[in-house]
Order: structure tokens, then C-alpha cells, then sequence
């Protein structure tokens, strides 16, 4: 008899692949299920975790590098701090550690050794939160090609097949109607910034339109431009860092207000950026896994920035084929038009009553 | 071409040494010792330094395996 216990295994690498393994981590807290959230770089050599701000920066600052990047298969099992890794194990063992759910491929040499150790079987839900393999899990087929035949493949969303599969509800709270929102738009380049949302700033703004800015470092706040909001998420916060309670938190995040210094605060069911989404006329950003998720929670159309990679291109892919955006030059042509944004809301309010909650269906398998 | 290559990767390596055990067949990837980072600062200073854009759409990792090869790639797009 295996431990209830369900083990959430996160990346810091994109925090799509981190945000949504704490929502998960607090809906199964609320369905009275123990949880453990785990993230991959805290088992990775110091030499590669000392590096990681340092691509950070440069992905953040060029978006082509990032691009390249995300082209490079990387054989990870190079970069695992082997000490922690066994005591993981090890862990894991002594505990009968049997449930778990996987965000980033990385974590399967780790569950594949585990497996080896055992002598009762795992439930591992493999959870793709983009509609394509994102890097850790190419990197992991290219390494591991038979990787997914003890496990169980969860896609929320399916480029190949075109489907879209689950959905996690970021929040429970109800649909904002879309007449009933402030007339703003978020633009943000998520968890790392990266992209081309910086240079869709200024001819936004030149059109009047007034929007909530995600920045990533404070010098790219200009608190005193007429209808911009700015907003960060703590620059000293990082994924693999525990918060006070010794637990795993979502980014600290404040307005940007001037001559204010910046109060980062975080909520233990979301990030305090779904807040303003929720309320948005549309979110302006790349389709990355994150974004998806949010859209689909909070029927919040997004305007499509360009795709981080080829997972996020499927993902504008699958999002443009079922109405649930639109590319941002579309949206320009047709002069930033909100009434071309209410349909899609209306769609992503359809969609998610036909995608099941991913939370209850990994009950529903684990527990019955 | 092939020596300022080579001459690349040693400074992103801080490693002079790979002056002398680099040459046109080495495989940039496996040969260099260049992590992914570096690679990918590697790539981009390759775009300065030959004004050359690559096109990371049609930008395959077999054009990495070995410095004649990626020269050769490069050397198309001029």
C-alpha cells in the first residue's frame, strides 16, 4: 500500500511550468489531500544553478537567444546534483511515495529510478501544460525515447490531435462578464519577460489604449506615462527558493506606483497577476503555457505576441483554430478592436465547460 | 573563416588551448566544451562578427556538427 500522499514535481525554468503545480498543490490541499511540491533546480549541481539567473538575463534581454534556446536539446542528467537526487530517492522510498504529478521531463530520470527501486507500482500523471513537447520533455524524448511507457500522459491541450483536453481553474471565483470590465488590456512576456510584448508598448499607447504592464526589472517601469499601470513579480524571488512557512510560494507581486516603494505580496490559491487578467479586455502576450491557462480560466482573450519556440507556436496554433484568440497584427489591422475580443470571450466561456477540471479528474484516477 | 571560428570559442571558453585542438572537423557541439549558454552566445557572435541573420526557423543543430559544417551554412546565407 502506497502513501496517499501526492508529490508535485516543478520546474523554475518558465513559471508555466511552476504556477500551475501550486494551484494544483492548493486544490488538492482543499480536497483534504497531502501534498508535496518539489522543484527541479534544487537537485541540480550549484555550478548550474548559479547559471540560471544568468540565462534569465540574457533570454530576457534577447529574445533570439531565448529562441535558440530553446532549440538546444540539453541531456540533463549532466547537470543533477547526484548527493540530493539519491536522498530524494531514498525519501521517496522510505515513504512509499506513490502518486505523483510531473511538470517538466527533467523529473522522469528521477521517477525512473525510483520505479527501478520499488516494489509497487507509481501513478505518475506526465501533465503537459502546452499543446507540444517544451523543452524539458524534447530534450527527454530525444535522450529517453521510450520515456511515457510507464507513465500516464495527461495533455490539457493537444496540438496533434487538435484538442483541448483539461483545464485548471485558477480560481473558483465566476466569470468577470465581459461589458463589465475595465476597458485595459495586460501585456506581459511571462515568468522571465521575454519576447516582443516591450516593443508593442509604445504604438499601444499611442492608440489611447491603456494597459497593465507586467515589467521585469524596475529601470522598464515609467510610473508617470499617462494610462500604464506597472507591475512586478519580486525581482529577489526565485522558484527554487522556500517562502516563510517552508513551503513553495507563487511570485511576490505589486503595483508599480510612484515615489511608492513596491509592496510584493503573494496569495497562497493564485498569482495576484490573475486579478487583473480576470478583469481585463484581453491579455497581450506570447502563448505560452501560462497564458493559455489563465485565458481559459478567466475567458480573458489572448492577443497572440510571438511564439517562444515551437510547443508555443502549436499552442497559437490550437488557440487560433478554435477561436479562443487572435494574432495581435490581426488585431492591430483591425484598429485594436474590442469588438472583435467579445466573441472570444464568449468562446473561451463555451470551451471550458466542455474541458474537464484537471484536479478533479486526478482525483477521480488516483482515489475514485 | 575556420580560425576565427575557432578563435571564438576559445575566448567564450577562456581556454586558449583549444586553438591548437580545434580544427575544421571538430564538433562544435560535443568538441568544444561550450555549455548551452555558451553555445547560444557562440551563435550570436557568429551573427556579428560575419553579418550574417540566421534564420532560426530553418536553423537545424546538425549545421553544429563540426565547424567547416556551420561555415558552410553560414557562408550560404551571406
Amino acid at each position: 500500500m502506497g502513501n496517499r500522499k501526492v508529490t508535485i514535481l516543478c520546474s523554475g525554468f518558465g513559471l508555466g511550468f511552476y504556477i500551475p503545480g501550486l494551484i494544483l498543490d492548493y486544490q488538492l490541499n482543499k480536497r483534504e489531500v497531502e501534498t508535496e511540491v518539489l522543484v527541479f533546480e534544487n537537485y541540480i549541481t550549484e555550478d548550474k544553478k548559479n547559471k540560471i539567473n544568468g540565462s534569465r538575463q540574457t533570454y530576457h534581454a534577447n529574445f533570439k537567444a531565448a529562441l535558440l534556446s530553446a532549440r538546444m536539446p540539453s541531456d540533463i542528467r549532466d547537470s543533477l546534483a547526484l548527493d540530493e537526487v539519491a536522498g530524494l530517492i531514498e525519501q521517496w522510498k522510505l515513504e512509499k511515495r506513490q502518486h505523483f504529478i510531473v511538470l517538466s521531463g527533467h523529473w522522469v530520470y528521477l521517477l525512473d529510478q525510483l520505479r527501478a527501486q520499488v516494489d509497487y507500482s507509481l501513478n505518475v500523471h506526465l501533465l503537459y501544460v502546452d499543446s507540444d513537447r517544451s523543452p524539458s520533455w524534447s530534450s527527454l524524448l530525444k535522450y529517453n525515447p521510450d520515456y511515457v511507457q510507464h507513465y500516464r500522459e495527461v495533455w490539457l491541450y493537444d496540438s496533434n490531435k487538435q484538442q483541448l483536453n483539461y483545464r485548471i481553474d485558477v480560481s473558483e471565483q465566476p466569470i468577470i462578464p465581459y461589458l463589465e470590465r475595465s476597458d485595459r488590456y495586460v501585456i506581459h512576456g511571462g515568468g522571465w519577460g521575454m519576447g516582443t510584448y516591450q516593443g508593442k508598448i509604445p504604438e499601444l499607447q499611442e492608440a489611447g489604449l491603456q494597459l497593465d504592464v507586467v515589467a521585469y526589472e524596475l529601470h522598464e517601469t515609467n510610473v508617470n506615462a499617462p494610462n500604464i499601470r506597472y507591475y512586478m513579480n519580486d525581482p529577489a524571488w526565485n522558484a527554487w527558493s522556500r517562502g516563510e512557512n517552508g513551503g513553495h510560494q507563487l511570485p511576490p507581486f505589486s503595483e508599480i506606483t510612484a515615489g511608492v516603494e513596491p509592496h510584493y505580496t503573494s496569495k497562497l490559491e493564485h498569482h495576484r497577476l490573475y486579478d487583473v487578467i480576470k478583469g481585463a479586455r484581453g491579455v497581450i502576450s506570447k502563448p505560452g503555457a501560462g497564458s493559455l491557462m489563465d485565458a481559459l480560466s478567466s475567458a480573458t482573450p489572448i492577443i497572440l505576441l510571438d511564439a517562444f519556440g515551437k510547443h508555443e507556436q502549436r499552442n497559437a496554433g490550437l488557440w487560433l483554430a478554435y477561436g479562443l484568440g487572435i494574432t495581435y497584427e490581426d488585431w492591430q489591422k483591425s484598429g485594436y478592436s474590442t469588438e472583435m475580443l467579445e466573441p472570444i470571450h464568449h468562446k473561451l466561456i463555451q470551451q471550458k465547460k466542455v474541458c474537464k477540471n484537471y484536479t478533479d479528474y486526478f482525483m477521480e484516477e488516483t482515489y475514485g | 573563416m575556420t580560425n576565427k571560428m575557432i578563435e571564438m570559442i576559445s575566448e567564450i571558453k577562456n581556454d586558449s588551448s583549444l586553438l591548437d585542438t580545434l580544427n575544421g572537423q571538430s564538433n562544435i557541439i560535443e568538441e568544444s566544451g561550450m555549455d548551452s549558454l555558451q553555445l547560444i552566445n557562440f551563435i550570436l557572435k557568429v551573427e556579428d562578427e560575419f553579418e550574417v541573420e540566421i534564420d532560426f526557423d530553418d536553423f537545424d543543430l546538425s549545421h553544429l556538427s563540426s565547424i567547416d559544417t556551420f561555415l558552410h551554412f553560414i557562408n550560404q546565407r551571406k
